[in-house]
């Protein structure tokens, strides 16, 4: 049973993980298409900006479930070291467990915001209006992902090394 | 202090202690400032937060992160850093200290192509420390360069650190970009001339400058990624557009270039990327929180009435912020810190473009200290010596930065002087 929570979790990660490329992929096309439009043609999309906005939420969103799952989240992890050994693993769910609630408190609120959107049809102010539920359903979507694996990994925690960057 | 404002301030550090993610904290800790201490009800606090956190996380300025990320990956895995030592060995080998300047100079230019000092210390590292070893060089002076040369990654630009501080504190990142520049090069200009004085010898390995020119292509394209940005002709997220382009075409050219390399290194970039942009949309919300209670406010007010000086002022921080380096990383030290000391800083009529390269130097610092030294771990990993250890081979170095930053700070135009000539 728990091996295969564990499992799901790390589908849905691997999910989430090839949505933030994805979005990280079409950052880069964009801002070269634009680039070739107005250095070759004198020509601009006149959305990068705006759009690269939203790809750059998708990336973050959706790539925090596999942040989690692989453990690279950045923690101060110098004082739960030091706590005894048996504490530790209580302190981690419990720490996992709030930001589970965190992150369905959130989700319920972009979920909210999105709903109003969609049943004003508010549009972007930009050249090309887009619906601005579009945006709210890819952050949405991310955290729900993060929220789902979190809840996974609690009972079925993965074997993965804590690790950050400087 | 208010006890309305105590309570969530005290929640935060009973946080960090238990190890909850940072981002996790950071918005507990906003959403507890908005309630408890601004009165807010949990409904309009949650809203507010929401609303925020989303708006930050589509900046356009953030938007650099996972592409300059993306390049530098692509540059490793094309196998940028293999080339490195072999390349650098006609250029340092006769000098005074020899093959060691490999680890100063060989971090100072992946840093160029890398923007992160894990990735720097680690790839570095991996590839010259055996090499070192094998030759005989003192094996304590050169892990102690590594770990000083290491942190070049969060100095010279491009630098994820300097992103993330542009975007807090909405200074611009170019200026940034240009102001980190000189700084870094005098850094490790120091770190060499201290290498070449505790190890007077020359290599007798001489190399050819045919591996030499190996590098150029690299070297064009850090040039010409700065370049555009130096110049004014693109921003830094349309200059790492173009550095990912730049280096696909290098690796495809010298035939490296596979399914497998483009996978790992966007996976690697998208899945840093998130764990970076978590940690600064959700500062974006606390600094919101601060702000409506008047937190950086009253904090300013309460350092002003000390009346120090800007240098006692700069002092007192730089002792903050090492003292911050001994449990917290770098990115941590930025988002939580920034909300309340920059007005401290405006206040004392700093300026924040040079402020930024002297808090990540600062940051630098915190790299090469125990317990939490990231620098000291990426070491221990790749030589297997002791972390306390690889903390004394680094001191030498530590207290070179340290006199860098007082020199910085006596003469703050080495600094700003790069950016005053590209864009006043």
């Amino acid at each position: 049973m728990t091996l295969a929570l564990g499992r799901i979790a790390d589908g849905l990660a691997s999910l989430g993980l090839r949505v933030a490329m994805a979005a990280v992929a079409a950052i880069v096309a964009l801002i070269l298409t634009e680039i070739v439009l107005r250095s070759g043609f004198g020509t601009s999309l006149l959305i990068v900006e705006e759009m690269v906005g939203y790809l750059m939420s998708t990336v973050v969103f959706a790539g925090l479930a596999p942040a989690a799952r692989s453990g690279a989240m950045i923690r101060v992890d110098a004082l739960v070291a030091q706590a005894p050994a048996r504490a530790r693993p209580i302190l981690t769910v419990a720490m996992q467990v709030m930001t589970l609630l965190l992150a369905g408190a959130l989700g319920l609120f972009v979920l909210r915001s999105l709903l109003r959107f969609e049943e004003r049809g508010t549009l972007s102010s930009g050249v090309w209006p887009i619906p601005l539920w579009v945006p709210e359903a890819a952050a949405l979507f991310g955290l729900l992902l993060f929220a789902t694996v979190l809840a996974l990994g609690v009972i079925a925690p993965a074997k993965a090394e804590e690790t950050r960057d400087g | 202090m208010d006890l309305s404002l105590i309570i969530p301030l005290l929640a935060l550090l009973v946080f960090l202690a238990g190890g909850m993610w940072i981002f996790s904290a950071l918005l507990i800790t906003a959403i507890l400032l908005l309630t408890v201490s601004a009165g807010l009800d949990p409904e309009r606090a949650g809203i507010l937060g929401s609303t925020v956190l989303v708006r930050a996380s589509r900046s356009w300025e953030l938007s650099a992160i996972p592409l300059f990320l993306f390049m530098g990956e692509l540059l490793l895995r094309g196998g940028t850093a293999a080339r490195l030592f072999t390349g650098l060995v006609p250029v340092v080998g006769r000098l005074p200290g020899g093959l060691l300047h490999i680890n100063v100079v060989g971090c100072t230019l992946f840093a160029a192509v890398s923007g992160s000092s894990t990735a720097t210390t680690a790839t570095v590292g991996r590839v010259s420390l055996p090499q070192l070893d094998q030759m005989g060089y003192p094996r304590m002076l050169a892990i102690g360069s590594l770990a000083g040369a290491g942190s070049f990654g969060l100095l010279i630009p491009p630098s994820i650190a300097m992103i993330i501080y542009g975007v807090l504190s909405e200074t611009s990142v170019a200026r940034l970009f240009a102001a980190g520049l000189v700084p870094g090069l005098v850094v490790a200009a120091l770190y060499s001339l201290y290498v070449a004085f505790r190890h007077p010898r020359a290599s007798d390995h001489s190399g050819t400058w045919r591996d030499t020119l190996g590098l150029l292509p690299v070297a064009g394209l850090v040039a010409l990624v700065l370049g555009a940005i130096y110049l004014g002709f693109a921003s830094p997220t349309e200059a790492a557009a173009v550095g990912v382009a730049g280096a696909l075409a290098l690796i495809a050219l010298e035939g490296r270039l596979n399914r497998a390399v483009i996978y790992d290194s966007l996976a690697a970039a998208a899945r840093l990327t998130a764990v970076l942009g978590a940690v600064v949309i959700a500062a974006s919300v606390l600094a919101s929180a601060a702000g409506m209670v008047a937190l950086p406010r009253s904090f300013a007010a309460w350092v002003t009435g000390f009346e120090l000086s800007a240098g006692m002022l700069l002092l007192a921080l730089a002792v903050f912020y090492i003292v911050l380096g001994l449990f917290l990383d770098g990115v941590s030290i930025l988002v939580l810190t920034l909300p309340v000391v920059l007005p401290v800083v405006q206040a004392a009529g700093i300026d924040l473009v040079w402020f930024g390269v002297f808090l990540v130097l600062m940051i630098e610092m915190g790299l090469m200290t125990p317990p939490v030294g990231f620098n000291l771990f990426v070491l221990q990993s790749i030589s297997g010596e002791p972390v306390l250890r690889i903390a004394k081979a680094a001191l030498p170095f530590f207290v070179i930065m340290g006199v860098a930053v007082l020199l910085f700070t006596l003469f703050p135009q080495i600094v700003l002087f790069l950016p005053d000539l590209l864009y006043n």
